[in-house]
């Protein structure tokens, strides 16, 4: 036991609010995020818990004050967090395929030149890597890819724009993501996807949960 | 399916199928949405006879013209706009009954920023992951994921009871919010705060003396309505109904969940100010 708290550390609690405890670690890396979504399904299956989030080294429960308390929910979480088992072999990968450049990747040129790169290389870059799930956010569906090839870490767009298509394959800083629906977005654009990233009736409805590794694949 | 229903011949503003939220599904990016108003929607559903979760109409600033096809019992929680039904007066914070083919006009209220319209029955929209509620982000729920047009047609379910006799009395409404502390609460505290312009179901921006900070953005973490982000300028942001599910920003408090309505409530350019609870 005190060889797995020496690996992932001690994690810290703290309230938000009357009804939310946060566990924060001082990691965000792909064995916290494992972890930490590991906790999370366990959480969302309990019906005090209202909602069970991970962010980026982080998980928030809101619960429900009627049934459980921050302490007991502290504890818990304390035992669960040392005691969750990882099995790597379950750890799904996702592939989605992606059409590069022109039309849909509006902004592979520009990327291509401020990265001093061909646009062949920028796709090759990006579908060559990895990616892990950190954690799903900011839009129905949206996941924050990390694993992008630091050969292609840019800041967002100065100006982001009012309306970014669904599907579309976008990149900023060191995380890649695919826009689920036409929404705006400051991010740039280097290509699409048919797939549907959320389907409210699929089960579940986000394609990609904290944990997943995507691949993306050119087409 | 009830064959009962109504038209929407005049939208307002923003009018969209409410209930109490979609919950559970925050770890998919998917937010609550449901009625701003809780407060005033569980009224107008309770003078009804509905249960508790049946879909309403949520209007913001009236403007509205809906015609009943059939008759229904009907209840106007939240802003008063004053209504009328067929040319005669209705009071809001009650039940009425009205005819096929009765027309309810409501117009710009006065005060407050939102009115709930309940019809026994309920508005009879399909269950989206769990919930009827429009969620105009993701364009699903409600009545066709958007909000109401003119010549929409919605159909309303069968009562399940009989409506309230009694008025009840408004609701209070008091924009002291009562706030648990989160590490930039000192930010809050004993300012007056005006509702800013792009305020919205996502978040209410409240302008005013603030006082900058220098704390850079966070790691994403979850956030729920009631929450305060603090962004640099020191400008709360108060996250409502819509709000999205992580943010980066430092926070100042957690409003009360009872408080919200209150908020909702708000105009642009009201005055807000938070209190410290501790419970």
């Amino acid at each position: 036991m005190a060889f797995l708290m020496q690996i992932f550390g001690t994690p810290n609690f703290r309230r938000a609010g009357e009804s939310a405890i946060v566990l924060d670690c001082e990691e965000y890396d792909q064995a916290t995020q494992q972890r930490l979504g590991t906790l999370a399904r366990a959480a969302q299956a309990r019906p005090e818990v209202r909602e069970a989030v991970v962010g980026a080294g982080n998980l928030t429960l809101l619960f429900d004050r009627n049934v459980t308390t921050y302490d007991a929910l502290r504890d818990e979480l304390e035992r669960a967090w040392v005691n969750a088992r990882i099995d790597d072999t379950a750890v799904r990968t996702i592939e989605i395929p992606v059409l590069y450049g022109g039309d849909e990747g509006f902004d592979l040129r520009t990327v291509a030149q401020t990265c001093g790169l061909d646009e062949g290389a920028v796709v090759a870059l990006h579908s060559d890597a990895e990616y892990l799930v950190g954690f799903v956010g900011f839009l129905p569906g949206f996941a924050y890819l990390d694993g992008l090839d630091s050969r292609l870490h840019l800041p967002r767009r100065t100006q982001p724009r009012t309306r970014v298509p669904a599907g579309s394959v976008a990149i900023a800083r060191s995380q890649s993501a695919v826009y689920p629906f036409d929404s705006p977005g400051g991010w740039h654009v280097i290509g699409r996807t048919a797939q549907r990233m959320f389907d409210p009736d699929r089960e579940p409805a986000a394609l990609l949960q904290p944990g997943d590794r995507v691949r993306f694949v050119a087409v | 399916m009830s064959d009962r229903t109504i038209v929407v011949e005049r939208p307002g503003l923003q009018s969209l199928v409410v209930d109490r939220g979609r919950f559970g599904l925050r770890h998919q990016g998917v937010g609550w949405c449901g009625a701003m108003d809780q407060r005033s929607y569980a009224i107008a559903n309770a003078l009804v006879g509905n249960p508790h979760g049946a879909a309403a109409i949520e209007i913001v600033l009236g403007d509205i013209v809906v015609l009943f096809e059939s008759a229904a019992h009907f209840a106007l929680g939240g802003a008063d706009c004053a209504a009328e039904l067929d040319g005669q007066p209705v009071a809001t914070w009650a039940a009425h009954a009205a005819r096929a083919t009765s027309r309810l006009v409501l117009r710009r209220p006065s005060a407050w920023m939102r009115t709930v319209l309940a019809i026994g029955g309920g508005i009879d929209v399909p269950l989206v992951l769990g919930s009827r509620t429009t969620d105009v982000i993701a364009s699903m729920g409600g009545f066709a994921g958007r909000a109401l047009r003119a010549g929409d047609r919605l159909v309303v379910g069968t009562a399940s009871a009989e409506p309230q006799r009694a008025a009840i009395e408004p609701p209070h409404v008091d924009l002291v919010l009562r706030t648990m502390a989160q590490p930039l609460a000192a930010h809050l505290w004993g300012r007056a705060w005006t509702v800013g312009h792009e305020s919205n179901r996502m978040g209410y921006r409240l302008k005013g003396n603030a006082e900058p900070h220098d704390i850079g953005a966070m790691r994403s973490h979850a956030v729920f309505p009631g929450f305060v982000q603090l962004p640099p300028s020191g400008e709360p942001i108060v996250l409502m109904s819509d709000a999205q599910t992580t943010g980066g920003y430092p926070l100042a408090g957690v409003v009360l969940e009872e408080d919200m309505w209150m908020l909702a409530q708000a105009q642009i350019g009201a005055q807000v100010s938070f209190v410290e609870y501790t419970p």
